[in-house]
């Protein structure tokens, strides 16, 4: 079976694959329009009326960041992550499960120190009241987020060494 | 064990990973962190990864990079190739190999708008296999001119390959793109040169086709009109300085969508596939940079780049010497390695050794991007050559690449002209300061 008919045949068993889907292509659709209406708008405002959106760069940014860290559980799932298949192909089925297994392993231990240090974040009194550029956008709902991506970045993993393993 | 013994172990480690087929962002990210862990604490290496994915992600000189995605993705699903082919062919199809030419050439420009190689292949390689088969072109000159002229994307502006370079290297963006014009330019009319040469020798490779009158020649261009408009204004007002290269892609993506929409090109699913799409290249993207970022963290620590540019400057190698070999490295790396992957693997030592041997850093994104582009068409892998038989599977493999093999020629001759006259990339982006 070639890799990318695993992939379909990996994804066909999904039990979450529809809410997942719903989720991040709502986010996707909200997110990245967003960001190009704010720079389309930003641009208009600086050059044609002289006023520039002094929020636009803080929200776009922060926008930006949501938009990548929405995107790992997704690629996660298509198997979008660049990787190099010239041995992986000629390996038997059983080694290519082991290497599959490690990639979704590393893909949540990645994730998971990530959440630990987010985590960690939030409780840190220090980081208590943390603010996000000239606009001081409190910094928690950020992090609020970024934990749920984070935590489903994790299960979407965990789910592929399972199904790794049942194909 | 020394600082620099680490360093080599720890890259052995992670090429281990990507060679087994670990991806290349979580191997570079968890030798990262197993490095940065080992010469601090898990703590630390945690905090380092954590930031890295925060500075990146709210790095608002990296929006150009989704933008630039979304505004390829916007005008590959509104369907103008087949407008562009179309306007091409009437323009160009007299001439010997016009067809062919026709296809360099609408491969060119649609692949530097949407900036998607393998795509473009297929999706140009579906309307021109059919009219060239049909008119009896040669199938090696045919498919192989099709499988190079979809690498032009990367270097012609605006190229995500050269935002990723810019980021990276902290090279000028901007300056990335203008340097790639006048050899996206050169190349481009170099392999519609090497056609029309070749046709005229031998006249059965490339048959004449009909002439158009001039008004259907210009009412083919209608069409294309508004999306050039748009591109000519996003690269205008980088060149100008009016826009940093970020607006412009805000803004460029902003104006094909509503190009397109007023044409009625769009419907609610391609909007959702472009923006889907746009998040999946993106994220993708950002793993590596993140991936590769903690690694060099972690590698500046043990002093391995350090030691590397020690090594290639004390040899007392040439430029040119250098230059050699770093074209052929890349040129076996792009057989097996994705141009990102590539890209981002060999920066943190290939780039201080350019750096330290004096040359400039916006003529090496530019070479890099080159050879990039013969990698990708070279045997044993080349990937375009393999999504050009997808699409024109009666045409051997050996045939394509037998077909592509002239062109790689023209791309070789085109370093060797940047080597000899920087100025050809240089000049461009000069006019600009």
């Amino acid at each position: 079976m070639k890799v990318d008919e695993r992939l379909e045949a990996r994804r066909s068993r999904s039990l979450w694959q529809l809410p997942a889907d719903i989720v991040f292509g709502a986010m996707s659709i909200v997110v990245t329009p967003a960001m190009a209406v704010i720079v389309g708008a930003d641009v208009v405002a600086r050059y044609v009326f002289s006023a520039p959106l002094f929020w636009a760069q803080d929200v776009t940014t922060l926008l930006l960041l949501l938009l990548f860290f929405c995107g790992q559980p997704v690629c996660l799932r298509y198997g979008d992550h660049v990787r190099m298949e010239l041995l992986y192909e000629r390996f038997s089925d059983f080694w290519r499960r082991v290497i599959d297994s490690v990639s979704s392993g590393l893909a949540a231990f990645i994730a998971g120190t990530i959440f630990y240090r987010v985590w960690k974040e939030m409780h840190d009194p220090f980081a208590a009241g943390d603010a996000h550029g000239f606009i001081k956008f409190p910094v928690w709902p950020v992090r609020i987020v970024l934990l749920i991506v984070l935590t489903l970045m994790v299960i979407e993993a965990l789910r592929q060494i399972i199904a790794v393993w049942k194909r | 064990m020394s600082l620099i013994a680490i360093g080599f172990l720890s890259i052995a480690a992670m090429l281990l990973l990507v060679g087994l087929g670990i991806p290349i962002a979580m191997a570079m990210a968890v030798v990262g962190i197993a490095g940065l862990s080992w010469f601090g604490s898990f703590d630390q290496a945690a905090f380092q990864l954590t930031t890295i994915a925060w500075e990146t992600g709210t790095d608002f000189l990296f929006i150009t990079a989704p933008m630039f995605i979304l505004m390829g993705q916007l005008v590959y699903r509104a369907d103008l190739a087949g407008d562009l082919y179309d306007c091409l062919q009437k323009w160009l199809g007299w001439l010997p190999g016009g067809l062919a030419i026709a296809s360099v050439m609408a491969c060119a420009m649609f692949a530097a708008i949407t900036g998607v190689s393998a795509a473009t292949v297929v999706t140009m390689g579906q309307m021109a296999m059919p009219e060239m088969r049909k008119r009896n072109y040669d199938p090696a000159l045919s498919t192989g001119a099709l499988a190079i002229a979809g690498t032009l994307g990367i270097l012609i502006p605006p190229s995500i390959l050269m935002v990723l370079f810019g980021i990276w290297t902290e090279t000028s963006i901007g300056d990335l793109f203008i340097a790639g014009i006048v050899p996206g330019v050169l190349m481009t009319l170099g392999f519609a040169l090497l056609i029309l040469v070749r046709c005229l020798i031998n006249p059965a490779l490339g048959p004449v086709g009909p002439r158009f009158s001039w008004g259907d020649r210009f009412r083919s261009l209608v069409k294309l009109l508004p999306v050039f408009v748009v591109f000519g204004f996003v690269m205008g007002g980088i060149y100008g300085g009016v826009f940093t290269p970020t607006e412009a892609s805000g803004f460029g993506a902003i104006s094909v969508f509503l190009v397109g929409f007023a044409m009625r090109r769009f419907t609610w699913k391609k909007l959702g596939d472009a923006l889907y799409s746009t998040v999946r290249t993106s994220g993708m993207i950002f793993l590596i940079i993140v991936g590769g970022s903690l690694l060099a963290r972690f590698l500046a620590v043990t002093e391995i780049s350090q030691a590397i540019v020690d090594v290639v400057m004390g040899t007392d190698r040439s430029v040119l010497v250098v230059l050699i070999s770093l074209t052929l490295m890349y040129i076996v790396l792009g057989a097996i390695l994705d141009v990102f992957g590539m890209l981002i693997l060999t920066l943190p030592f290939v780039f201080p050794v350019v750096i330290s041997l004096g040359i400039n850093p916006v003529w090496f994104g530019v070479y890099l991007v080159i050879v990039t582009e013969i990698a990708l068409v070279t045997p044993p892998v080349g990937i375009n050559t393999f999504v050009m038989h997808s699409v024109a599977r009666d045409v051997p493999l050996a045939t394509i690449f037998r077909g592509v093999t002239p062109f790689v020629g023209v791309a070789v001759a085109l370093l060797a002209l940047m080597i000899a006259f920087p100025d050809v990339v240089l000049w461009l982006p000069g006019l600009n300061q």
